[in-house]
């Protein structure tokens, strides 16, 4: 009686610390990417549904970093939004239920990535404040067209740069203000949010981080 | 007391796998920085800034022994295309084919566009080069990058050996500028 009751008491516990969320393998998250082993991405214009009309230049410039080092062939941003725009082809939305398969042709890439900025909201206090950003990026293959790996990613980013001095701090929340310089952090905010994402052929745990561990909240 | 160095040396084991799984492979410098610069205004100051960051990372990873990070020699060829040289930019297009086989039909694709603009140079009367630097070919419309017909585009008239220009449309170079 005593154990059953200890036992529920634990399931009930291991519940309450989960959550809404569940963990399971990367590997069992998306069995795409590792039967498909993509080795190119090719970055699309994000789609911005929120105000700031900055956020999409944001998030353009700061993306082949993080992805880069994931391991895969990422093609040069700036060059195939402008060829894009050359070709006629302004709107993600409209590629968006387009067939992938034009970009095997015309880029030879192996994936495409769709972003939807939800939101970009930057918050000041006295001293410093916060950079608040939310995307959800689908990969998708340009072989089958399935959805290889997608993710939804809320990072806030704290804008105070850590100096312990509240003069500084402010002095600086100030400048960074006006200078409206948040590149390092929305650079920040792409390397956590494509942290899930396994690894391409240019990383040495290819193919080796099948077992691990994510988090997925509900 | 044997026990206390087992966990220290399986810390210290942890803590190693750790770094180990982030290597440092590239260094992209300011690349962030200047793209950004030229994506909010895209002009000659910002591409010449922005040309000079990429340079600064060939330059790095050469010094570091690092891989220069994907797209990079492409986006400097490019950025040479748009400052009316072409010529220049086919070799930047081969050097990323070179590091990254991955960009083969792409470099292709951009080659080609370099190269419809050198013919087309070549048949100026005067040895003139793209007026603003701003040309672009017009609008690649076939999905083979290897199609080999050698139709004129838009009626120049190219005398330049291997011109591999598909039949498009009308020529109408289009600045590019990004809002």
């Amino acid at each position: 009686m005593m154990k059953k009751t200890l036992v529920l008491m634990l399931v009930g516990l291991a519940l309450f610390a989960s959550g809404c969320a569940t963990t399971m393998t990367k590997q069992e998250r998306y069995p795409g990417m590792y039967a498909e082993q993509p080795k190119s991405i090719l970055v699309l214009p994000p789609m911005n549904m929120t105000t700031a009309a900055d956020a999409k230049a944001y998030y353009s410039t700061t993306i082949a970093e993080p992805l880069s080092f994931k391991g895969y062939y990422i093609f040069p941003v700036p060059v195939v939004s402008e060829i894009m725009q050359h070709e006629g082809l302004y709107d993600t939305e409209l590629l968006y239920d387009a067939p992938a398969s034009m970009f095997k042709e015309k880029f030879g890439a192996d994936c495409v990535l769709f972003t939807r900025i939800t939101e970009w909201d930057l918050v000041y206090f006295v001293i410093g404040g916060s950079l608040t950003v939310a995307f959800d990026s689908e990969l998708r293959s340009t072989e089958t067209n399935e959805v290889l790996w997608k993710n939804h990613a809320r990072v806030a980013v704290d804008l105070s740069g850590g100096s312990g001095n509240i003069f500084v701090a402010v002095v600086a929340t100030a400048i960074n203000a006006l200078a409206a310089d948040y590149v390092p952090h929305a650079r920040k905010a792409n390397y956590i949010s494509y942290a899930p994402m396994p690894v391409g052929p240019h990383n040495p745990r290819h193919l080796q981080d099948g077992e691990e561990k994510i988090t997925i909240l509900k | 007391m044997k026990n206390l160095i087992c966990l220290f040396s399986l810390a210290c084991v942890i803590l190693c796998a750790g770094c180990g799984s982030r290597q440092q492979q590239y260094e992209w410098c300011d690349y962030s920085e200047s793209c950004y610069a030229m994506a909010k205004n895209d002009c000659e100051e910002t591409q010449v800034r922005h040309k000079a960051e990429l340079e600064r990372i060939v330059e790095v990873a050469a010094k570091k022994n690092l891989s220069v990070p994907p797209g990079i020699y492409a986006e400097y060829g490019f950025l040479l295309f748009k400052s009316g040289k072409p010529k220049d930019a086919l070799g930047w297009y081969e050097k990323e084919r070179q590091l990254y086989p991955e960009s083969g039909v792409f470099m292709d694709m951009l080659s080609k566009v370099a190269q419809r603009q050198i013919d087309r140079d070549a048949a100026k009367p005067e040895d003139g080069k793209a007026d603003e630097g701003q040309q672009i070919a017009p609008p690649v419309t076939d999905a083979q990058p290897h199609a080999d017909e050698a139709a004129p585009a838009g009626g120049t008239d190219t005398d330049a050996p291997a011109a591999t220009s598909p039949a498009d449309t009308a020529e109408t170079p289009q600045e590019a500028q990004q809002g």
